[in-house]
């Protein structure tokens, strides 16, 4: 009987650690706060977070600031909860923009780095807000550069993507409730191989 | 029944605790994999690198900004403290510094509005001997970590002052 129970706590340490490993570096993400497909949490860099929030944090927003000092919105899906996706063309509009002393719109690959694919379009900051003459301003998600004039962030080689949201010195309200920022719409427009 | 609950209560104990012990051990695990990558790319323990701008070719960690100017200086303490020095952008950028531990925490931040002055910050573990005067006192809970400055560069033509600003960061050890 010693040895089996003996084999069956071995069987269950891997199963708990592999089950562990699955969750981190599989479809984890860091969660928390939701707002439409925006998400955020308020426990990065915070040393009270739990197991798997730290966890999910080291694996996706390794050396992120803690929220008195900046807040980061993450989004994998669209307005309908549909995956974000190479395939697709999306639109993301400012109707205003973020209460925090500098943000920035950053697109990252379904690997979490930036995609590899020489277009030098990956971001959009509070800078082009500025300089922006559309209201609310808008910025085009598509793999290739749209015809007519916008804010372009290629998600060309990018597959399954990701967007995050930077607020630098976020205004205290957002701090104490992240759900109320006023957060970009993200709605899919068309997909390759849809009528 | 006991000769079947036996080892069945064994696998749920030991599957919780190889969940919970894996979980605990992974930022420590990613942390030293990230710090060993920079150290690939020519970080010095207890000395500041300057990391060239961040382009799609930029794989040491994950999700880095393109707009934002890195530097870091991985830290030991085992042999004495870190005086990090920098000078804030003339420009009113935006420039940080903080600290991580070994597990990946957030222990402390300071930004150019925090201080207006050129800030000096004395890391050491806690209950250490007295910070000298002028300093400001940050303490790690772990002998390693690292310290990461950030500049943001809100335009590309303001990249070469603001790389040139941004290498007023230093870390040195001290003793003692």
């Amino acid at each position: 009987m010693w040895i089996k129970t003996g084999l069956a706590a071995l069987a269950g340490l891997a199963c708990g650690a592999a089950l562990a490993l699955l969750l981190v570096f599989g479809p984890l993400e860091i969660g928390g706060t939701q707002a439409g497909p925006w998400k955020t949490n308020l426990l990065i860099g915070d040393p009270s977070a739990s197991a798997v929030v730290r966890a999910a944090i080291a694996r996706r927003g390794l050396l992120a600031l803690n929220r008195s000092e900046a807040i980061y919105f993450n989004a994998t899906s669209d307005e309908n909860g549909e995956r974000l996706r190479e395939e697709c063309i999306y639109q993301v509009s400012f109707e205003r923009e973020p209460d925090a002393r500098w943000w920035s719109l950053t697109l990252y690959a379904d690997d979490d780095f930036l995609a590899v694919n020489g277009d030098n379009a990956h971001s959009i900051t509070a800078e082009h807000a500025a300089a922006s003459a559309e209201d609310p301003m808008t910025v085009t998600i598509a793999a290739s550069q749209p015809g007519t004039p916008t804010y372009w962030m290629s998600s060309h080689n990018a597959g399954r993507f990701a967007l995050t949201l930077r607020l630098y010195q976020p205004d205290a309200s957002i701090s104490a409730s992240p759900a109320s920022a006023a957060l970009p719409l993200i709605e899919r427009l068309s997909c390759r191989g849809e009528a | 029944m006991m000769r079947r609950a036996l080892p069945i209560a064994a696998a749920l104990l030991a599957g919780l605790l190889g969940f919970w012990l894996t979980l605990n051990w992974t930022p420590g695990f990613i942390m030293s994999r990230a710090m060993e990558k920079m150290e690939s790319s020519g970080a010095v323990t207890n000395a500041a690198m300057h990391a060239p701008p961040i382009t799609e070719a930029s794989r040491n960690v994950v999700r880095p900004s393109p707009d934002i100017l890195y530097s870091i200086c991985p830290f030991d303490l085992s042999q004495g403290p870190l005086l990090i020095q920098a000078r804030w952008p003339r420009s009113g950028s935006y420039a940080s510094i903080s600290v991580y531990d070994s597990r990946t925490n957030n222990i402390f931040t300071l930004n150019d509005r925090d201080l207006g002055r050129a800030p000096a910050i004395w890391l050491d573990r806690p209950d250490a001997e007295a910070a000298p005067d002028g300093t400001i006192t940050a303490e790690s809970p772990t002998e390693a970590g690292l310290v990461l400055y950030r500049r943001i560069v809100e335009d590309p033509s303001m990249l070469p002052r603001a790389d040139a600003e941004r290498r007023s960061f230093r870390c040195d050890a001290q003793t003692r």
